[in-house]
């Protein structure tokens, strides 16, 4: 509710209450006082009516007076001719209608009076009953002036005006005209003034009604008024005239208050509905204004609105160049920078940073989408072989431009709807063709297209990759463990060697074991289930059997033995290898001295990893446990990965030296595969260099092995080194070796890692083992 | 009153020396209450004990002049008629309404109107029904020794018969009874001089000027 409009609404509203609220309170307080105002105005309008309908009426009836009193006619029969005179007197009377004509002689005396009789509709002029009596104001005759006076006469009050007439300047008598003070003056004047008006005459103790413009005579009412007081719930108004003998005359004017208040009252409704019909107005105009500022707000609020809810499609429309107008610019100016943010956002989101090709997320969405789809698909899972030692060799810049080479050709790679980077070296390409002829011609498509050497500088660097292949549905139906499969069948081909693999459920297994494998390996060691098996060297000189590799294996009590391949990791990673380490060292001391009290005397090999050369207890652990077993150190062999060595050099070159300096042969083993320098080569105390089993095993297929392994034996040999060759198969290796130096050779074609018991069988059928009788284990 | 006021003229009286029979002047001052002279005072005397006087014949000429009557006060002895003369260049309405001298007539510029006999002592109250503010007196009295007073309020008779008189000062804005007071005297031989204050304040006499202030005709 607390909206701009409703604001603006009631803001307009309070001003508005306020305003009137203002107005009708300065009204309000007003009108009390303007009525008493108002009415007051309204009685002191009514005596000056009063006194001006009495004066002129007076100095009219004088007026007439002295016109009359100045006729020639008049003044000729004064004296003389009494009924002539009321003749022309009447008709004097006639012209104003007056109610009353006298004339008075030189003597005082009344020589004529008419007087006017109103009753019901009939009028009559009767003669006074004054005729022939003095006067009875005699003074008045003194000022021979034209005058006027009240008089009253039979009960009734006259205005009466007198005029001398005279001969010359002598005054020879009196005329007068009267207009009787009656109920049709009251009622005149009531007309006027709307107020009731009595008249009263007290010609002594007693007031007494004249006239009165009201049918009821209110005797007390009128005579309170007269008196001066104020009867309640009446305005009223009185004069008092006291100008003639003995007598006073009152008026009294007056209205019931509440009658006037009536008609102020209906002023002040009509006020009070303009108020209201102002306010509903205003109220009205309030709300319009209210809502048209607010409307393009409202419409902006809502587009806003809807470009927010992700709709950047959507522009807002520009309303003209008012503020709002440039507002709504601005929104645009930053909804087209968002919308542009956005997308490179989302585009980094999905895509690899390097290659600028679809990843991980972008992998998803597709593979869901596919699934939709029900349509058969597979996933291939390609990893490109030996970038690490691109990068290491080379630096990253070229494993990275390599990177992006190879991004280009898959691209190009006949058969596949889309390639995704998942980072690294690790590239999967969807194709909708399952069938397994297909895959294998799109993996030869995929050789093909990264075939072609790249050249860096003045090294051609060739491109090979491993492909593990999953299908949908045929495999699983769920694409993340699709992809799992996927892998799992990639990380076969590393085992295996292999370039291509499709998913079988057999390749799962190592995969299912590892969890309970990492779990269970905590009690391999205590538990007893480690044992020892050993691997023989043979002398390629004499052709005898001189030394043993002690390998480890794991008898697991579910899932049997174990290869060493797939604890070794697990052992390290759980920081347990120091302690496999002392166990296979210790149980190799006990079995030198088995075989030596069987008259059996070879050298030991040990493997040793980076995690012991780290370990600072580890080589008083060596020492010690190799003086109490009493076995002389030339007895065994440490063999030290390359890649052990190359992690720290120097530190491992110091334990090394140690161990050189009691007396141990050191090997440095799996050698080519750690990219070891020569210069460190040369700084290593080693006494022999084992060539790894992948540039033996096809030694005889493969050129490039051969000058490999043939330089590496002589680099050795002219170092100082023996050579000891792993990975021997088949016999041409065996000749190929002996004949180009190599001092030991290792392999399958020779003996399998084979454990004791059986060992010692085949030993006595080798050469130079032919005399031993009996061996025990 | 009119012992006290008896008393004031016999008191002035003794100091006059007495006059022969035959004829005597009468020589009157005529004072108002505060003892200013007063003038165009009318001051006649009447025989009291039927002395036969000689008929004064004069023709008395009343002038309407600038509109006023000229004078404004006019005696002449009863028996006489009055000429009435327009002076002015308008014309004038002279009346008379009361008493037994009625008469009205229209008087052109420049004319004469001789008025019929007054034949016996009268009040002619004159107007003009004209020009209102106009107002003439005419007393005819039955005596031939009649005059008024001068601007210091004396006047003067002759009275050739000697006897007792009413001497009479009459003014029409005495405020007195018939606007008047009479002594009464006695002629001897001797000079009567004597000195007469009224007892009240004289009305306003009228000065016949329109009271409008416009005279319109004169520029007319």
């Amino acid at each position: 509710m607390k909206s701009l409009q409703n604001k603006i609404f009631i803001f307009f509203v309070l001003l508005l209450l306020i305003v009137q609220s203002i107005g009708l309170w300065t009204v309000l307080s007003g009108k009390q006082s303007q009525e008493e105002q108002e009415i007051a105005h309204r009685l002191a309008t009514a005596k000056t009516i009063f006194s001006e309908l009495y004066n002129s009426r007076r100095d009219y009836l004088t007026a007439f007076a002295r016109t009359a009193a100045n006729d020639y006619a008049i003044k000729q029969i004064f004296n003389e001719d009494s009924r002539s005179l009321l003749v022309a007197l009447n008709n004097h009377r006639k012209r104003i209608d007056a109610d009353m004509v006298m004339t008075i002689n030189e003597r005082g005396v009344v020589s004529g009076q008419l007087l006017l009789l109103r009753e019901e509709a009939e009028v009559k002029v009767q003669k006074g009953a004054e005729t022939n009596s003095l006067f009875k104001y005699a003074n008045w005759l003194k000022n021979a002036q034209p005058q006027a006076h009240l008089y009253a006469l039979n009960g009734a009050l006259y205005q009466l005006s007198l005029s001398p007439i005279k001969v010359g300047a002598k005054v020879i008598g009196w005329v007068g005209f009267g207009f009787q003070i009656d109920s049709r003056f009251a009622k005149r004047y009531k007309m006027i003034t709307g107020l009731e008006t009595s008249f009263m005459l007290n010609q002594g103790e007693t007031w007494k009604m004249i006239a009165s413009s009201a049918g009821q005579q209110q005797l007390s009412l009128v005579e309170q008024i007269i008196k001066g007081e104020s009867p309640e719930h009446y305005i009223v108004q009185s004069q008092l005239i006291t100008e003639f003998n003995n007598a006073q005359f009152g008026v009294a004017m007056y209205a019931l208050r509440a009658d006037l208040v009536e008609v102020l009252q209906g002023r002040w409704w009509q006020i009070l509905i303009l108020i209201a019909l102002t306010l509903v107005l205003s109220l009205a105009g309030a709300y319009f204004i209210a809502a048209s500022i607010t409307k393009p707000i409202k419409l902006l609020v809502q587009q806003v609105k809807t470009v927010a809810s992700g709709d950047y499609n959507q522009h807002i429309k520009h309303f003209d160049e008012s503020e709002l107008g440039q507002l709504a610019k601005e929104f645009n100016v930053m909804q087209t920078a968002v919308l542009s943010r956005e997308q490179s956002m989302v585009h980094l989101a999905n895509h690899d940073p390097l290659t600028d090709l679809p990843n991980r997320n972008m992998l998803m969405t597709e593979l869901l989408r596919l699934a939709r789809s029900a349509a058969p698909f597979s996933v291939y899972h390609l990893n490109l072989s030996r970038l690490t030692e691109v990068n290491d060799t080379l630096g990253h810049d070229v494993g990275d431009k390599i990177i992006v080479e190879a991004a280009r050709r898959l691209a190009q790679a006949p058969g596949f709807a889309n390639v995704f980077h998942l980072g690294a070296d690790e590239f999967i390409l969807l194709s909708e063709v399952a069938a397994a002829i297909d895959q294998q011609s799109f993996a030869c498509g995929i050789e093909t297209a990264l075939e072609a050497s790249y050249e860096h500088r003045n090294f051609s660097l060739k491109m090979q990759c491993r492909i593990g292949i999953a299908n949908y549905p045929e495999h699983c139906d769920n694409v993340q463990r699709l992809l799992q499969m996927a892998d799992t069948a990639l990380h076969h081909t590393r085992k295996k060697r292999l370039q291509l693999q499709v998913y079988t459920a057999a390749l799962e297994v190592n995969s299912v074991e590892r969890l309970s494998l990492i779990n269970d390996f905590q009690n391999a060691v205590s538990g007893g289930q480690l044992e020892l098996h050993y691997q023989p060297k043979l002398d390629l000189n004499s052709g005898i059997i001189t030394h043993m590799e002690a390998l480890v294996r794991w008898r697991h009590p579910a899932f049997g033995l174990v290869p060493p391949d797939n604890f070794i990791p697990i052992a390290e990673q759980t920081g347990q290898i120091n302690a496999l380490t002392r166990w296979v060292f210790k149980s190799a001391l006990d079995q030198y001295n088995l075989w030596l009290g069987q008259g059996i005397d070879l050298n030991i090999a040990v493997n040793i990893s980076a995690q012991d050369l780290r370990n600072p207890e580890f080589f008083d652990y060596i020492s010690n446990t190799l003086k109490n077993a009493a076995v002389p150190a030339e007895k065994l062999t440490l063999e030290v990965t390359e890649s052990a060595v190359v992690d720290d050099p120097e530190a491992a070159i110091a334990v090394l030296q140690k161990f050189n300096d009691l007396g141990f042969c050191l090997s440095i083993d799996d050698y080519g595969t750690g990219y070891s320098s020569l210069a460190q080569l040369k700084q290593l105390p080693v006494h022999e260099l084992k060539i790894d089993k992948s540039f033996v095993q096809k030694l005889e297929f493969d050129s490039d092995d051969r000058i490999i392994v043939r330089s590496t034996i002589e680099l050795a040999h002219n170092m100082g080194l023996t050579v000891v060759a792993e990975g021997i198969e088949d016999e041409f290796v065996l000749n190929w070796l002996s004949e180009h130096g190599c001092e030991k050779a290792q392999g399958y074609f020779i003996s399998r890692p084979q454990p004791v018991e059986q060992l010692n069988k085949w030993l006595r059928q080798q050469k130079g083992f032919s005399n031993l009788k009996e061996l025990r284990c | 009153m009119f012992t006290n006021l008896l008393k004031k003229v016999l008191l002035i009286s003794a100091c006059i020396t007495s006059s022969t029979i035959n004829g005597a002047d009468l020589q009157v001052t005529v004072l108002s209450h505060k003892g200013n002279p007063l003038a165009n005072m009318v001051v006649y005397a009447l025989p009291l004990e039927g002395q036969q006087l000689a008929k004064n014949t004069d023709k008395l000429v009343i002038a309407q002049e600038n509109k006023t009557f000229a004078p404004y006060i006019s005696v002449a002895q009863s028996g006489n008629s009055i000429l009435f003369s327009n002076k002015d260049d308008i014309t004038h309405h002279i009346y008379s309404v009361l008493g037994e001298n009625k008469f009205d007539f229209v008087i052109r510029s420049g004319k004469q109107v001789r008025q019929k006999i007054v034949p016996s002592a009268a009040e002619i109250i004159m107007g003009c029904n004209i020009h209102d503010w106009m107002s003439g007196y005419y007393l005819a009295v039955d005596t031939p020794f009649f005059t008024k007073t001068d601007s210091t309020g004396n006047a003067e008779l002759k009275i050739d018969q000697p006897g007792k008189y009413s001497l009479i000062i009459w003014h029409p804005q005495m405020q007195e009874q018939s606007d008047k007071i009479s002594r009464e005297i006695t002629v001897t031989g001797s000079n009567i001089s004597l000195s007469i204050a009224l007892d009240n304040v004289m009305a306003q006499i009228p000065d016949q000027k329109n009271s409008d202030g416009f005279d319109y005709l004169s520029t007319y």
